[in-house]
């Protein structure tokens, strides 16, 4: 089952200057899965997506992406690999304009008719950013800002998106636009990760459900594994 | 008329060369937040690099430049790879790095004190002649300064706007993990800015020193000039940096016309306060937020 | 209530080394040591009073000698221009000084990081600047052109503090007893303010200003406090050297001296006590025996500071501490097993 894995995490731990954060986490996501880790604010579901991507200084355990090891790569050489970080606030260039900063998203691709192709497939599933292309990104409003976020990451063309928190911050009808598109991401067979405090929006998407407590998992499972254990319901997804 | 004339030609002249040695200040803190101590250093070393090269090893003139800019390019990427490279992940980088740097600095101003001693000696490259702008003889030097610095700075613009490494350097500037997300090698990004600031400072004391003359401790004045300069237009910021170096240039030919040579440093320092207590940030620099 | 500042151990220590360092000159009266070692505690004191802005209030100020050169000219502008005596001219120098902190001081206050090393370099440059091209004469003593501030040549002839009329030619005792006392007191009064609420209030602002400011703790008072403490014990620094070299003159703001004092407290260990102190000792006496090779003296105090700040940021100071530290707790440690 392991030989399946494209992304694999093996007793993962990982924190900042003296504090751990992670305790011995083990997380798989399959070729074409959409894998939801829920868990509430300053559990470590960011710090573990920061984890895989390399942006944290020193983590324990192994994490592997199809079979290649990932630890002590650089964060380049990760996104090389093929892992997509679509970051928590977005964090897009704020003094570049929107079609430079879905430019950055290609950096490490240099065939120009490859990155065409890509801009004109996000710019199918997000007309939006077609129309503000040249705007600056810092003028943009919050629903655009986080379409940019997620246009940037697609851009790279990795092979699994890992999506910190899309709901983060936006009004309710936003939140439905930005489903709607991971909906249709996950339809097109794309690999995800998705982290995200509140279940609601992220459960019917999942194929798997992860449970972030305290930097461990609580459980993990796929969602009528879930439907039935109700004092879950209770405690992690606030019925 | 003919006043206004001089002051203008001198003062741009001078702005030239400060923005110059101010653009490279501006790119390293904006991409590294490490404000560079050693780069008068950097300056001086250009300057005598370009003073060798001709003066001593006889090269063609024309060479003088590129000899310094490559030299320059060199040491950036020295002081990178052997001192802030260690620093930039630690606490306290910001003052740490300006402690390192600063006796970086000294220790390389003094080496050049021991090869060539303490003399001030000309530049050679430099033209003679001047050309009459209504009435006022203007030395063509002055001329080739300019045009030198414009060019030079045209290039990094060019560099900065339109290819793949400038878009990597201003990502990096603007957010670092954004940039690192989006598979930008950081570290190569670092290096290469010091590559280029400390090609710009080499650039800028090889003009300095075609005007004034050479000497070990040449680098101090130019680059307290361009410290001030990045400080009104805001650490960071490199189109306006290039912006107040003209400005502040032309200010302080006419500071040092109007009330002597020896004021002209203090109006500066006086109009930089100014700015500081009016704008914490620089006059064209942007609030940070600090998020507790 | 030196127990409470320092703990039990360091209190004997600095008892100790006072009391060896008070009778070195009884022992060997040579007047070159002693003359050294009056060097020793001026600059230590300048080096200890630029530590407290430096590493325990986190503001990189450049702006240091001014300070001491500000102490040694207001010393000898006092005595020439309205003839003074030494020991009035010196404490108002301080004092002088002092304002010339806090106004150093309120211009970096809503300044950070950089801008605080530029501003504060800038200003000491344009001093020096302004001294050295100074070319209009304030007065004509003799039919001889004097500038206010001396022009390149300083002040000379000030008087002095009458050590010489009282103790013969060992007034250089007197003298180096004053500096002694001079760095005591300053180094007191320091470790009041770091070892008291003040300290912990330094603390808060260096190592996580967000917070501290949101806990009510009042930057712009803080720092303006400790600029001038740090600015009267430095310019009374300055009066001391300007009385007992019996000149002033702008080799006080030589760059030399800066990178030598910022030396000595890297090497002995940014934001601690006995950093400054340690670090001026140690590079005096690589001085005294580097002789030889003082062609090259610059270049090594550039690259130990370099070094040390990449190789040993906590300084000679702080790794000892360390040292110490592991040891009582490897035998607290053995015990603890023992037992």
């Amino acid at each position: 089952m392991s030989d399946q894995a494209l992304l694999a995490c093996r007793n993962l731990s990982g924190g900042y200057a003296g504090r751990r954060v992670l305790h011995s986490l083990d997380l798989t996501v399959r070729e074409g899965q959409c894998v939801v880790v829920i868990g509430p604010n300053g559990h470590g579901k960011t710090t573990l997506l920061r984890a895989i991507s390399g942006l944290l200084p020193d983590i324990g355990g192994e994490i592997s992406l199809a079979g290649a090891n990932l630890r002590a790569k650089s964060a380049d050489a990760i996104v090389a690999a093929g892992i997509v970080h679509i970051p928590q606030g977005d964090l897009l260039f704020p003094d570049m304009t929107v079609i430079e900063n879905l430019l950055m998203g290609a950096y490490l691709t240099r065939d120009r008719q490859e990155i065409n192709r890509r801009l004109d497939d996000v710019f199918v599933l997000l007309p939006k950013l077609q129309e503000r292309q040249k705007q600056l990104a810092s003028t943009l409003s919050g629903g655009e800002r986080r379409m940019v976020g997620i246009g940037r990451g697609l851009m790279s063309g990795g092979r699994i998106l890992l999506i910190d928190e899309p709901s983060l911050g936006l009004a309710p009808i936003v939140i439905e636009q930005i489903y709607k598109l991971l909906d249709q991401l996950r339809r097109s067979g794309r690999s995800i990760l998705l982290v995200e405090e509140t279940a609601s929006r992220a459960l019917p998407l999942a194929d798997e459900i992860y449970l972030l407590d305290g930097g461990r998992f609580a459980w993990h499972g796929n969602p009528a594994e879930l439907a039935s254990r109700s004092e879950l319901i209770n405690t992690y997804l606030g019925a | 008329m003919e006043v206004i004339v001089q002051i203008i030609a001198t003062g741009l002249t001078l702005g030239a060369m400060y923005a110059l040695a101010a653009i490279g200040l501006s790119l390293v803190w904006g991409t590294l937040g490490m404000l560079n101590m050693a780069h008068g250093a950097m300056m001086t070393i250009g300057a005598y690099l370009c003073f060798y090269a001709i003066g001593m090893l006889g090269l063609p003139i024309f060479l003088g430049l590129p000899v310094a800019l490559i030299g320059g390019a060199l040491l950036g990427i020295v002081i990178y790879e052997l001192c802030a490279r260690f620093l930039i992940r630690r606490p306290q980088f910001e003052n740490t790095i300006m402690i390192a740097t600063f006796g970086i600095g000294i220790a390389l101003e003094n080496v050049i004190l021991k090869l060539f001693g303490a003399y001030p000696t000309p530049q050679p490259l430099a033209v003679t002649g001047d050309f009459v702008i209504a009435g006022v003889h203007i030395p063509y030097q002055n001329l080739l300064i300019f045009c030198l610095a414009l060019v030079l700075m045209t290039l990094v613009a060019g560099l900065l706007d339109h290819t793949r490494m400038g878009r990597a350097i201003r990502a990096t500037a603007q957010n670092r993990d954004a940039a690192q997300l989006m598979g930008v090698p950081v570290s190569r990004v670092y290096r290469q800015v010091l590559g280029i600031a400390g090609a710009l400072a080499a650039a800028a004391g090889v003009l300095i020193s075609s005007q004034a003359t050479l000497s070990p401790s040449m680098g101090g004045d130019p680059m307290l000039k361009a410290f001030i300069i990045c400080v009104v237009a805001g650490l960071g910021n490199v189109r306006g940096a290039a912006a107040a170096a003209l400005v502040l240039g032309v200010v302080e030919a006419a500071a040092q016309y109007l009330f002597g040579v020896r004021f002209g440093f203090a109006t500066l320092l006086v109009i930089v306060i100014a700015a500081l207590i009016w704008r914490p940030y620089g006059v064209f620099g942007r609030r940070q937020i600090v998020r507790l | 209530m030196m127990r409470a500042l320092l703990g039990r151990k360091e209190t004997w220590l600095a008892v100790l080394l006072v009391a060896v360092f008070a009778a070195l000159p009884w022992v060997s009266g040579n007047r070159y040591l002693i003359g050294q070692m009056i060097v020793f505690c001026l600059w230590a004191t300048v080096a200890m009073q630029w530590n407290l802005v430096l590493g325990y209030a986190g503001i990189f100020s450049l702006a240091q000698l001014a300070l001491y050169a500000c102490g040694a000219y207001a010393t000898a502008m006092l005595g020439f221009f309205l003839g003074w005596s030494l020991w009035a001219a010196m404490p108002v120098a301080a004092i002088v000084t002092t304002l010339l902190g806090l106004v150093i001081g309120a211009a970096c206050l809503r300044l950070r990081g950089a801008y605080v090393a530029l501003l504060t370099l800038a200003i000491a440059q344009v001093i020096y600047v302004l001294i050295i091209t100074e070319a209009d004469c304030f007065t004509y003593i003799d039919g001889v052109c004097q500038q206010l501030f001396g022009g390149t040549r300083g002040l000379t002839r000030f008087g002095d503090l009458g050590f010489r009329h009282l103790f013969g030619y060992k007034f250089i005792y007197a003298d180096f007893y004053l500096a002694l006392a001079l760095l005591i007191v300053s180094s007191i009064i320091m470790l009041v303010i770091i070892r008291g609420p003040m300290g912990l209030a330094f603390r808060a602002l260096r190592d996580n200003p967000g917070y501290a400011v949101s806990r009510g703790i009042n930057r712009f008072k803080y720092q303006l406090l400790v600029f001038a403490v740090s600015a009267f014990f430095t310019g009374l620094a300055g009066a001391v050297q300007a009385a007992h070299f019996k000149s002033a003159g702008p080799s006080l703001f030589s760059p030399a001296l800066l990178l030598f004092l910022l030396a000595a407290i890297v090497v002995g260990g940014v934001g601690r006590f006995w950093g400054p102190i340690l670090g001026t000792a140690l590079l005096m006496l690589a001085d005294e025996g580097l002789k030889e090779v003082s062609d090259y003296r610059n270049i090594g105090l550039g690259l130990l500071i370099a070094a040390f700040v990449i190789l040993m940021p906590q300084g000679l100071a702080g790794w000892s501490g360390n040292l110490l530290e592991g040891a009582r707790h490897r035998k607290s440690s053995r015990a603890a097993s023992e037992s």
